[in-house]
């Protein structure tokens, strides 16, 4: 078929001869490493490989094994709390739970002492004392190193 | 089991010819990265029967020339509303243009490279509408019809992006080798 437009037939054959002429763009190096390192994946056991390169029947079939640890799961978290031992066991746990949200409020109160403590003093007498125990560290790290230089000489 | 050596010499031999394939059809090197690892991977599958075949080069340039028009089909409707709403004329190809090499630019371009690097850049600098019919076309030897059947458009669009593509190449290459292929 006659093509409805035309370019100047000398440029299109000039440019049908370079465009066909045109030599490989290389490859850049990288590619056949990326490619062997696919190839060693594919080559790799099933189980070694992501989900979905599983073989289908296993995908179907992991799915559904855990759709059914699911709808368990659901089902157990509905029905299990009035099962009698189960009951019991969750008021334990409840009492337990109970326990710790006090020891958590108490500990909460501390802390909130701890910074009424801190803002009351001033920065500067906290920064005095976070210097203090960097010298503190200090000179027990210096005097270990000397105790260790003096008592354990080097043979 | 294949011997990865084998496999390795076999894709030396042709990943220059895969990666042009598709380097010239997407025009991105990442992307055409990509479509070479799937192509060997699919190679890779069916290595046993390639490796002795006579027409492995030919199924090789198929293969690539399918994934790389599968790559581009997700932006296909776009570039077919586009193209045909503003003639041809879409976003990404006034973006392209702009990138062009003003002519002192490629006057000097021609001076310190080849023509086919010129070539090269000119082409995957045509927007995808241009670009992809005219690599079919001229590289890969496809007639008229199989590139509207391979990319879902009509043929009139098929002849007017290629000879959009032509005179965009003539626009920028033309005078530099006009001797050339006045000569013709």
């Amino acid at each position: 078929m006659k093509p409805e437009f035309n370019s100047d037939p000398k440029w299109e054959r000039w440019l049908d001869r370079q465009l066909k002429d045109m030599p490989p763009l290389t490859a850049p190096p990288s590619v056949l490493a990326q490619v062997m390192a696919a190839v060693a994946r594919h080559e790799q056991p099933w189980y070694r490989r992501s989900w979905q390169q599983w073989p289908l029947s296993l995908q179907v079939g992991t799915a559904l094994a855990l759709s059914l640890v699911f709808a368990g799961i659901c089902f157990a978290g509905w029905r299990v709390p009035t099962f009698g031992p189960v009951a019991s066991g969750l008021d334990t746990a409840r009492s337990w739970w109970s326990t710790g949200c006090v020891w958590f409020n108490a500990l909460g109160a501390l802390a909130e002492a701890g910074r009424l403590v801190v803002k009351n003093l001033g920065s500067g007498f906290v920064i005095g004392c976070l210097v203090a125990l960097g010298l503190a560290y200090a000179t027990c790290l210096g005097l270990g190193t000397v105790y260790v230089r003096l008592a354990m000489p080097r043979r | 089991m294949i011997e990865a050596q084998q496999f390795e010499v076999f894709m030396r031999n042709y990943q220059d010819m895969v990666f042009s394939t598709s380097m010239r059809l997407v025009a991105n090197q990442a992307e055409a990265e990509d479509i070479v690892q799937e192509v060997f991977l699919k190679a890779y599958e069916r290595f046993e029967e390639l490796q002795h075949s006579p027409t492995v080069g030919g199924w090789l340039k198929r293969v690539a020339t399918n994934m790389s028009l599968n790559h581009l089909t997700r932006y296909r409707s776009r570039w077919s509303f586009f193209s045909e709403m503003f003639g041809g004329r879409d976003a990404e190809e006034e973006e392209r243009e702009a990138d062009f090499a003003a002519p002192n630019d490629l006057e000097k371009q021609v001076d310190d490279a080849d023509r086919y690097q010129i070539l090269e850049d000119a082409l995957q600098k045509l927007p995808t509408a241009q670009r992809v019919p005219l690599v079919l076309f001229h590289i890969e030897g496809l007639s008229y019809e199989e590139i509207a059947a391979q990319l879902r458009v009509s043929l009139g669009k098929v002849k007017t992006d290629i000879f959009r593509a032509r005179e965009a190449l003539r626009k920028r290459l033309g005078t530099k080798f006009s001797e050339e292929w006045n000569a013709v």
